[in-house]
């Protein structure tokens, strides 16, 4: 059942086996100006899918009729469409899984209306083609600037090598988002260091986090995601 | 104790080592061998012993009494009679006695030599008696040692079956112990052997401990006596179970309050019954059982009370957290939510907000609660395992921080040198354990005071702590602290609002292979450190 809110708007597909949680999703983006289906189950998705191809999908992982994480793995079998999965479930393995299986972000329920609005609209810019980020990326007191790839903190230039720059930049780009240890090293050294292990890419962040980081030790702008990748958070 | 005479011993079974063993155990040929012997070395010198031969064959038999015992003893006598009477009393070679003289000396050497053999068999059974009355001494007092120590019942029932077998000829021994349905079932620690008959077997256990009198058992001479010591009432198997294949012997494990199980003792294939004295031991054996079984019975029971005494306090402390934790936010939304619907009160947006930010408020804490509800309930059912993985203290750390609300995260300072070695953790689970300390520092100490996350290196270990400016914890509360709802007096602490959050950060860093205790903090305060494992050390957990 689409929903017909204006005809050019980007479609959000959203699995979720929760009337209320339907709703509430469909209600929040539908205010932003986002065109909503809804799919109780994987069935219903697919059926949706044939019809018309979404913009972003919204999953849930526990549906009635199928796992989350399979029917995620069928939908990246022939769709590129980015994936946003929800879940209650704050088990780390469901997580990685997710994530492994071809989802672009994950958040745990309960969820701000903001904190899901934001994350569906940056799978959108990214989907677009658009730059997800501005030319100068803020958080904290930390500035990058893309085009003239400088950084500074507190107005103080910092020097970065090339390739911490380029992980960097990338990481900013994808603010508040995992970034997996493949799609980094992928970015930033290329696919065919792909499948690289990511020791050397652990030792390079190490080496970054000293230099951007207020406290080295404890890190407040790159956070470690275990076993799955890192997070630049600007919060 | 009473004592009888052991001349129905059987041999096998006694410890009678080296050349007196093979003497006891061919008691009659030894008789034969040592006449004979005798006999045949006194000979070629007939002419020079003259009269003296007596003299020899005394001997000979005494010794076969005192080797041997009492009844090849006898046989030895009338052997060196008859020898005697054939070979040195002339008409050589026949049983003729010329002289009258030499007929009353052989009367005289029958006589003495039955006398000396049944004196010397006497000595004999007098000696292994003694022998074995220290065995059986040794081995019922070790028993009852091992039962004062021994916890584990397999472990008994192999103690009580090895020292059955070594002591009364036991082939096998088992224990048979009701389950909780009622049915009877060998207990662990004997083997049974593969050729036994379970069903014709379970008839006569079944019976035994229904009846509650033994199977196989010989009546004692004087029964009232043995009564008092614990003798059983026995049947024979005819009675059970008629023409049954099943030689074993049953009893009861009988105590004063009531029957704890069923012995069941099997004899070496082609044995005779035990003795009596070898009945003694099993007995004695299965009083001791019944005791362990009584103790262990009555130990579970008063476990298990304590144990439901224990669940049932949770139980009330956890139903009054829960009906606290979640019906509070719960009633707050409900009472902010109905009144804005409420027709009659108009709508003002400003208000609204400020009244929906206070649902948002509540949403929050319930969702905490329900968190750490969830994760205790995972941490107990063992449900939620660690999967370990090396890491920086500070790369936990600072998910942990960045999650906090901003106000929060401004009043933390770090004290996190550079070079500490990895730990070797759950992410997560240790995450989840430092925010609850996190919180519990915020939460205690007065909102313009900073509280500080620090960590230093340990023997094999990090520390990981986080030191406050609050009241403290007293050292009366230094461990209580950690236990589930616990709420101390005044000014003391529990990490979350459910009251467990120190309760699930402790067994989060147990499940690690860490520890987690309070100190005071420099300059007053606590401080709570968590010693983690580091990588390639092994975290001194004492």
């Amino acid at each position: 059942m689409l929903r017909e809110t204006a005809g050019r708007q980007p479609l959000v597909l959203v699995i979720d086996d929760e009337p209320q949680i339907r709703r509430a999703v469909e209600s929040i983006l539908d205010v932003r100006g986002l065109r909503v289906a809804c799919a109780a189950d994987g069935a219903e998705a697919l059926a949706i899918t044939l019809d018309e191809t979404p913009e972003v999908i919204v999953l849930d992982l526990s549906l009635p009729d199928t796992d989350g994480i399979e029917l995620l793995r069928r939908l990246r079998s022939w769709l590129a469409v980015p994936v946003l999965v929800l879940s209650v479930r704050a088990d780390e393995r469901d997580k990685i899984g997710a994530l492994e299986a071809g989802a672009d972000d994950y958040l745990t329920k309960p969820f701000s209306a903001g904190e899901l609005a934001a994350r569906v609209k940056a799978l959108l810019r990214r989907a677009s083609g658009m730059s997800a980020a501005p030319a100068v990326i803020r958080a904290g007191e930390l500035a990058i600037d893309l085009a003239r790839r400088q950084v500074s903190r507190a107005g103080e230039p910092v020097a970065l090598t090339p390739i911490e720059f380029d992980l960097l930049a990338y990481l900013a780009s994808n603010a508040d988002r995992v970034v997996t240890w493949g799609q980094i090293i992928e970015h930033v050294w290329g696919p065919e260091y792909a499948a690289e292990d990511s020791s050397v890419l652990r030792v390079h962040v190490s080496n970054l986090r000293k230099k951007i980081e207020a406290h080295p030790s404890v890190p407040r702008y790159i956070l470690t995601e275990p076993r799955v990748g890192f997070r630049f958070s600007t919060r | 104790m009473r004592t009888e005479r052991r001349s129905d011993v059987w041999p096998g079974d006694l410890d009678v080592t080296g050349q007196g063993a093979w003497a006891y155990r061919h008691g009659y040929l030894v008789a034969v061998l040592a006449v004979a012997g005798t006999l045949a070395a006194l000979l070629p010198l007939r002419a020079l012993v003259a009269d003296v031969w007596g003299w020899a064959l005394l001997l000979a038999v005494a010794f076969v009494g005192m080797s041997t015992g009492a009844g090849p003893a006898v046989v030895a006598a009338v052997l060196a009679f008859l020898g005697s009477n054939l070979l040195f009393v002339r008409p050589y070679y026949t049983f003729t006695v010329a002289e009258p003289a030499s007929l009353a000396r052989l009367a005289l050497l029958l006589a003495f030599a039955l006398l000396a053999g049944m004196q010397g068999g006497r000595l004999r059974e007098d000696q292994l008696d003694a022998r074995r009355n220290e065995r059986e001494a040794w081995a019922l007092s070790e028993l009852g040692a091992r039962m004062a120590l021994e916890t584990s019942f397999p472990a008994m029932v192999a103690f009580s079956t090895a020292a059955l077998e070594r002591l009364a000829g036991v082939a096998y021994a088992i224990v048979w112990l009701p389950d909780t349905a009622g049915a009877l079932a060998p207990a662990p620690g004997g083997v049974p052997p593969a050729a036994m008959d379970r069903t014709a077997v379970a008839s006569y256990v079944d019976w035994v401990y229904r009846e509650v009198k033994a199977v196989g058992f010989d009546h004692p001479s004087d029964p009232d006596s043995a009564r008092a010591h614990g003798w059983p009432v026995s049947v024979p198997r005819e009675t059970v179970v008629p023409g049954s294949p099943v030689t074993d012997l049953f009893l009861p494990l009988q105590t004063a309050s009531g029957v704890e199980g069923v012995l069941q003792c099997g004899m070496p294939s082609g044995r005779r019954s035990p003795s009596l004295a070898e009945q003694r031991l099993i007995v004695l054996t299965a009083q001791m059982l019944s005791g362990f079984l009584e103790n262990r019975r009555l130990a579970d029971a008063a476990a298990q009370a304590e144990g439901a005494r224990q669940a049932e306090r949770l139980k009330n402390a956890l139903v009054a957290s829960v009906s606290h934790e979640l019906k509070t936010p719960l009633a707050a939304v409900t009472a902010v939510v109905t009144d804005l619907l409420d027709p009659a009160v108009p709508l003002e947006e400003a208000r609204t907000r400020e009244r929906l930010g206070s649902v948002e408020g509540d949403l929050a804490r319930l969702d905490a609660s329900i968190g750490d509800l969830l994760d205790t309930a995972r941490l107990e059912t063992h449900a939620w395992r660690p999967d370990a993985d090396d890491y920086e203290v500070g790369e936990i750390a600072g998910v942990v921080v960045a999650a906090l609300r901003a106000r929060d995260r401004e009043r933390v300072a770090f004290a996190v040198p550079d070079g500490l070695p990895d730990v070797h953790v759950d992410f997560g689970q240790v995450a989840r354990a430092l925010r609850s300390l996190l919180e519990n520092a915020l939460q205690y100490s007065s909102p313009d005071r900073e509280v500080l996350l620090g960590a230093d290196p340990a023997e094999g270990a990090v520390d990981v702590w986080v030191s406050d400016h609050g009241r403290g914890v007293p050292d009366e509360e230094k461990q209580l602290v950690f236990e589930k709802f616990f709420r101390g007096g005044e000014g003391a602490r529990s990490a979350s609002s459910t009251g467990l959050g120190l309760s699930i950060a402790r067994e989060i860093v147990l499940a690690n292979g860490g520890t987690l205790w309070v100190q005071d903090a420099v300059g007053g305060g606590a401080r709570f450190v968590m010693r983690l494992p580091a990588v390639g050390g092994a975290c001194d957990a004492s």
